[in-house]
C-alpha cells in the first residue's frame, strides 16, 4: 500500500509540470533563472560526455588540499558542463563552486551555486563545525531567501501529504523549509479520494492550503462459494455471483444470498478502517480502492414439509409475509428453519406464529381461530339466537366465532327472554350459562263439595281445596271429578303474576 | 169494661161513617137510627158470645202485609179480623209521673196466612202506612173470606245455566208434583226477628223466577223482574189457590235457620260473575254480602281478587290483608298478595308474605327460588343465598335453585 502511494506521489509529480517567473530582479528570481539555464545545459553536456565525476574529484582535491581556488572552479565547471550522474554529486559540485566562489569573494556568485544546490535537495545543509562561518552564513543566507513554510489543513484530517512527490506527514501540517515557488501538493486518505493540487508558495506570506477530501467509492467484489447465487440487495434482486458493488464509508449494504440447496445468507457489508466487514469478525482488505468479499455459503439441510390447518378453514396463509394458500394446506418443501405462519380469515381473525421446519419432517401446525361460546341454560332447550341468528337451542357449543362483541338472545315460550353481550377473545372457549326467569302463575280450586280430584291437561294434580304455586302461563284444561257428581271442565288461562282461582260447585249426579 | 167497649165502638162509628154497612149517616132519620142501633146490639151480644179473642204485636211490615206474633195461635182463622192499635203513656209534662194509658185504635185487618209462629194479616193504604212494628194487634169478633191456597216446597235448583236460562231441579222424594204448572223459584229475602226472644220467627219469601218443566230435572226460568235471579240452593215450590198472585209471604223459620242464608246467594251470584270475569258486577254482589257479614267465608278474598283483576291495587291489598288477618294460613290469599307487592315494585312486603308461605307451604321449593329472586332483586345477597339454598334442601333437582345458588358461590 505504502510503494502504491509512492508511486502514485511519484507520477503525480512526473506529469507536472515546471513554470519559471522571470517578471522580478530579485536574488532568488535570478538564482531561478541560473538554475533553469543550467538544467538545461547539463541536459545539452550529458548527451555529449559521459562523465563529469573525475573533473568533480579533481576540483574537491584542488579546493581541500591544495587550496587552487581556480582550479576548483575549473575543474567543476567542466564537470557540470560534462554532467554529473548522482544527485548527491551534483550537489557537492554546486556547494564547492560556491566555496570556492567564497574564497574568491565572489559572493553573488557562491550564493548563485548555494542556491542550486538548495534546489536540487532543499535539505541541503552545512555542518558549521566543518565549514567556517562565513560560508555557513553565505549559505544561510541563500536558504533563507528560499523557503518559507506551507500549512496545509484537511477535512477530514489524518490525511497523508506528498510535497512535490515526497510524504512529508500528516494534516494538519505546517511544512517549513518549503522552496518558494510552485509546488505539487498530493493529499491522500484511505477511502477518501486523493486530491492533488498545485501550490504557490510565496515568501514571507501565509501559505495555507484547505483540502476537502471527498468520500472515495470502493469497489467490492463479491463473490460465493458455490459461486452462482442470487444477490439481493434491500430484499431487491441484483443478479448473480460474483458481481461488483461499490460502497463508500459510512455507508451498509444489507446484502442476502441465496442458492437453491443453501441456506440463505444475509450480510451487512460495511467498510471499516480496517477492512471491509460482512458482519463477522472476518475483514477482507482493501486494494486499490477494490475488495474482494467471498461469502461462504451452507449447504441447507433436507427440505421439511409443513402442513397447516385451521379451524375454521379457508383462512388465508401467509409464509415469511408471502402469501402461500388457503387452509387446509400442504407444502411438501420448505426449507429448514424457523419460518413465520399467518393465517387470517378477513373480518374474523388473523394469528401469526413462529415454527421450526425441521429436515424430512412433516410440521403440522394447527391454529384455532377466534373463539367458541358453551350455551347453557336453565331449563334446557331454550332458542339460543347470535347476533340475531337462530343457531340451535341448549345446551349448544357454537361455531367458531369471530373476536370481539357479539350480542346473545335466549329465548322459550313462556319464559321471559334474556339478552346479553358478550366479548370473546382469541382462543377463548368461552361458557355462557344463563337462567330464564319462568313467567308463571298460580292455580288455586276449591270445590263444594270438596275434596275433588283435580286434572291439569289430564293429570292428576290433588284433591280440592288445592293451591298449586308457579304455573307456567298459558291455556289449560282444567277437570274436576267425584264420585256421585257430574265432572266439571273448564279452559282456564294462567297469566303471569296471578292467581287464578276458581271455586267449582259440583252438581250431583 | 164492656160499657166503656161499647162507648168507643159507637163514637168510632159515629166519626168513621165509611166502616157503617148502611152508608152516610141519614140525618134526622131516628127510626132508621133506631132500627140500627137494635140491629147493632143484636150483633154485639152475638160477638160476645163466641168470637175468639187473642192478642199480638205487629213485628214486621211489607207490601200490604204484617206480621203479627200472637201470644198463641190456637184461635186464629184465616178471615179473622185484628184490630191494630197503639197504647201510649200519658206522663205529666212536669212531674213526669205516669197519669196513664191512651189507647190509639189504628184499623181492622183480615187475617190472611195462619203460621205456627206468626200470623200474616192484610192491610190497605192508608191503614198500612200508618201502622208500624211493636203495634199491638187484639182479634175482633169480625171475618171476612177466608184465604185459601197453599205453597209446597218440592226441592231445590241444583244448577243453574243462566246463558240458556234453563236449571236443573233435584225434586224431593214423594214430592213429584202432578203437574208442573205454578212452579216458582223461590228466595228467603228477610228474616223477621222475634222481639223477645230476638230469634228468627218467619222469613219473608220471594218468588225470583216461574220455571217450566223441559225434561224430568231440567227446567226453563223466568225471572219475575229484571233484578231477580235464580240461584243453586234455591228453593221451588208449587202454589196453588190464593198463593199463586202472591209477590210475598211469609212463612215460619225453622229453629236452625241462619241469617247467612239470606247474603249467600248474593255469594253465590258474585262467585258466578268472578267466574265469568264480571269484576265489578262480582264486587256489588259482595258489598252485599259485606254488610251483613264482614267475615262471611272467603267474602274478603274474593273482593281483593275482583279488585286485583281490575288492577285496583290498593283495595285489592285492603281487602286480602283483611281476609289474611283472619285467615293467616290461607295461601291463595297469600300468593295473590304477593303477586300484587311483587307488581307494584314493593319487593320487601312481598318477601315477608313469602316468608309465611314457606312456612305454610313446606315442600315448595319453587317458592324458595322465587323468594330468592326477590331478594337478589333488593339487592340482599345472603338472604337470597340462604333461600336457595333452601329450596335445595327440599329439592336437590331443582335446577333454578342450582344454578342461583352455584352463581352466587361464584361471585
Amino acid at each position: 500500500m505504502k510503494n502504491l502511494k509512492d508511486n502514485k506521489a511519484c507520477r503525480i509529480l512526473n506529469n507536472g509540470y515546471w513554470m519559471v517567473d522571470i517578471g522580478y530582479l530579485n536574488i532568488s528570481r535570478i538564482v531561478y533563472l541560473i538554475f533553469f539555464i543550467q538544467i538545461t545545459f547539463i541536459f545539452s553536456v550529458q548527451c555529449l560526455a559521459e562523465d563529469g565525476k573525475p573533473y568533480l574529484e579533481s576540483g574537491i582535491k584542488a579546493y581541500d588540499k591544495d587550496a587552487d581556488f581556480d582550479k576548483t572552479i575549473t575543474e567543476i565547471k567542466k564537470a557540470i558542463q560534462i554532467g554529473l550522474k548522482d544527485k548527491s554529486d551534483q550537489i557537492q559540485a554546486h556547494l564547492y563552486l560556491g566555496f570556492a566562489y567564497i574564497a574568491k569573494g565572489k559572493r553573488v556568485d557562491a550564493i548563485v551555486e548555494f542556491a542550486k544546490a538548495i534546489n536540487l535537495d532543499p535539505d541541503t545543509s552545512l555542518d558549521p563545525k566543518i565549514y567556517s562561518n562565513k560560508i555557513i552564513s553565505v549559505f544561510n543566507e541563500t536558504k533563507q531567501s528560499l523557503v518559507d513554510s506551507l500549512t496545509v489543513v484537511s477535512t477530514p484530517g489524518g490525511a497523508d501529504v506528498f510535497l512535490d512527490g515526497k510524504k512529508v506527514g500528516i494534516t494538519p501540517i505546517k511544512i517549513s523549509g518549503v522552496l518558494v515557488g510552485e509546488h505539487s501538493l498530493t493529499v491522500v486518505k484511505d477511502y477518501y479520494q486523493s486530491k492533488s493540487l498545485t501550490v504557490q508558495v510565496y515568501k514571507a506570506e501565509e501559505n495555507r492550503v484547505e483540502v476537502q477530501l471527498d468520500k472515495a467509492e470502493i469497489e467490492i467484489l463479491l463473490d460465493s462459494i458455490p459461486t452462482g447465487s442470487n444477490v439481493y440487495i434491500d430484499n431487491n434482486p441484483l443478479g448473480k455471483t460474483p458481481l461488483s458493488l461499490k460502497i463508500s464509508l459510512d455507508k451498509e449494504l444489507n446484502v442476502k444470498l441465496s442458492k437453491e440447496e443453501y441456506l440463505d445468507k444475509e450480510l451487512k457489508i460495511r467498510l471499516l478502517p480496517n477492512g471491509v466487514n460482512i458482519g463477522t469478525d472476518k475483514f477482507f482488505a482493501v486494494k486499490d480502492n477494490v475488495a474482494e468479499v467471498i461469502a461462504e455459503l451452507s449447504p441447507a439441510p433436507a427440505p421439511g414439509s409443513l402442513r397447516v390447518i385451521t379451524s375454521p378453514s379457508d383462512a388465508i396463509v401467509y409464509l415469511d409475509g408471502v402469501e402461500v394458500g388457503k387452509t387446509p394446506l400442504t407444502m411438501p418443501k420448505i426449507t429448514p428453519g424457523s419460518r413465520e405462519i399467518r393465517v387470517s380469515i378477513p373480518n374474523f381473525d388473523s394469528l401469526t406464529k413462529r415454527i421450526s421446519i425441521i429436515s424430512d419432517k412433516e410440521t403440522v401446525i394447527e391454529f384455532l381461530l377466534g373463539g367458541i361460546i358453551n350455551f347453557t341454560s336453565v331449563p334446557a332447550n331454550v332458542q339460543v339466537y347470535l347476533d340475531g341468528k337462530y343457531i340451535g337451542l341448549t345446551p349448544l357449543k357454537s361455531d367458531r366465532l369471530p373476536v370481539g362483541s357479539h350480542q346473545i338472545r335466549f329465548a322459550k315460550d313462556k319464559y321471559k327472554d334474556k339478552n346479553m353481550t358478550v366479548i370473546l377473545e382469541r382462543g377463548q372457549e368461552m361458557d355462557v350459562s344463563v337462567r330464564l326467569i319462568p313467567q308463571k302463575g298460580s292455580l288455586s280450586v276449591s270445590s263444594d263439595p270438596p275434596d275433588a280430584e283435580v286434572y291439569l291437561d289430564g293429570k292428576l294434580i290433588g284433591k280440592t281445596p288445592l293451591v298449586i304455586y308457579g304455573v307456567l302461563i298459558g291455556k289449560y284444561s282444567l277437570k274436576i271429578t267425584k264420585s256421585g257428581y257430574e265432572d266439571y271442565n273448564t279452559a282456564i288461562e294462567i297469566a303471569e303474576n296471578d292467581l287464578s282461582w276458581h271455586f267449582v260447585r259440583l252438581v250431583k249426579r | 169494661m164492656s160499657k166503656q167497649l161499647l162507648m168507643f165502638r159507637f163514637q168510632f162509628l159515629m166519626f168513621n161513617s165509611q166502616f157503617s154497612p148502611f152508608g152516610k149517616w141519614g140525618k134526622g132519620d131516628l127510626r132508621i137510627a133506631l132500627k140500627y142501633a137494635i140491629s147493632l146490639l143484636c150483633v154485639f151480644i152475638l160477638f160476645i158470645g163466641c168470637a175468639p179473642t187473642w192478642n199480638g204485636k205487629v213485628v214486621y211490615l211489607d207490601d200490604g202485609k204484617l206480621v203479627i206474633k200472637p201470644e198463641s195461635t190456637e184461635k186464629i182463622k184465616s178471615g179473622q179480623k185484628v184490630l191494630i192499635y197503639r197504647q201510649k203513656t200519658i206522663t205529666h209534662p212536669i212531674t213526669g209521673e205516669e197519669l196513664g194509658m191512651i189507647k190509639d185504635n189504628i184499623a181492622e185487618v183480615p187475617v190472611v196466612w195462619v203460621r205456627e209462629k206468626s200470623v200474616t194479616a192484610f192491610a190497605e193504604d192508608p191503614w198500612f202506612d200508618m201502622m208500624a212494628v211493636d203495634d199491638n194487634a187484639k182479634a175482633v169478633r169480625r171475618s171476612v173470606k177466608p184465604s185459601s191456597g197453599s205453597v209446597i216446597e218440592i226441592g231445590k235448583v241444583m244448577d243453574v245455566d243462566t246463558k240458556n236460562r234453563t236449571v236443573k231441579i233435584a225434586i224431593d222424594q214423594g214430592k213429584i208434583p202432578s203437574s208442573t204448572e205454578n212452579l216458582v223459584v223461590i228466595k228467603y229475602s228477610d228474616i223477621i226477628i222475634d222481639p223477645d226472644t230476638e230469634k228468627p220467627i218467619a222469613l219473608k219469601v220471594e218468588p225470583v223466577a216461574t220455571i217450566k218443566k223441559i225434561d224430568s230435572s231440567l227446567f226453563s226460568y223466568e225471572p219475575v223482574n229484571t233484578i231477580s235471579w235464580v240461584e243453586i240452593d234455591d228453593i221451588v215450590v208449587k202454589r196453588d189457590g190464593d198463593m199463586i198472585k202472591e209477590s210475598i209471604w211469609f212463612q215460619d223459620a225453622p229453629d236452625n235457620f241462619s241469617e247467612t242464608s239470606l247474603f249467600r246467594r248474593n255469594y253465590l251470584k258474585a262467585i258466578r260473575y268472578y267466574n265469568s270475569q264480571l269484576y265489578k258486577e262480582a264486587i256489588v254482589e259482595l258489598n252485599i254480602v259485606i254488610q251483613s257479614d264482614p267475615k262471611y267465608e272467603d267474602t274478603a278474598y274474593l273482593m281483593g281478587m275482583s279488585y286485583a283483576k281490575l288492577n285496583r291495587d290498593e283495595e285489592a291489598i285492603k281487602f286480602l290483608n283483611d281476609y289474611i288477618s283472619q285467615n293467616k294460613s290461607d295461601v291463595k290469599a297469600l300468593i295473590i298478595l304477593a303477586y300484587i307487592y311483587q307488581k307494584q315494585g314493593k319487593l320487601a312486603e312481598s318477601a315477608d308474605i313469602y316468608e309465611k308461605l314457606v312456612d305454610l307451604m313446606p315442600k315448595e321449593s319453587q317458592l324458595w327460588v322465587d323468594l330468592g329472586d326477590i331478594y337478589q332483586k333488593i339487592g340482599d345477597k345472603n338472604k337470597a343465598e340462604n333461600a336457595y339454598k333452601k329450596a335445595l334442601e327440599i329439592d336437590p333437582n331443582n335446577e333454578e335453585a342450582k344454578f342461583e345458588f352455584q352463581r352466587n358461590i361464584k361471585q
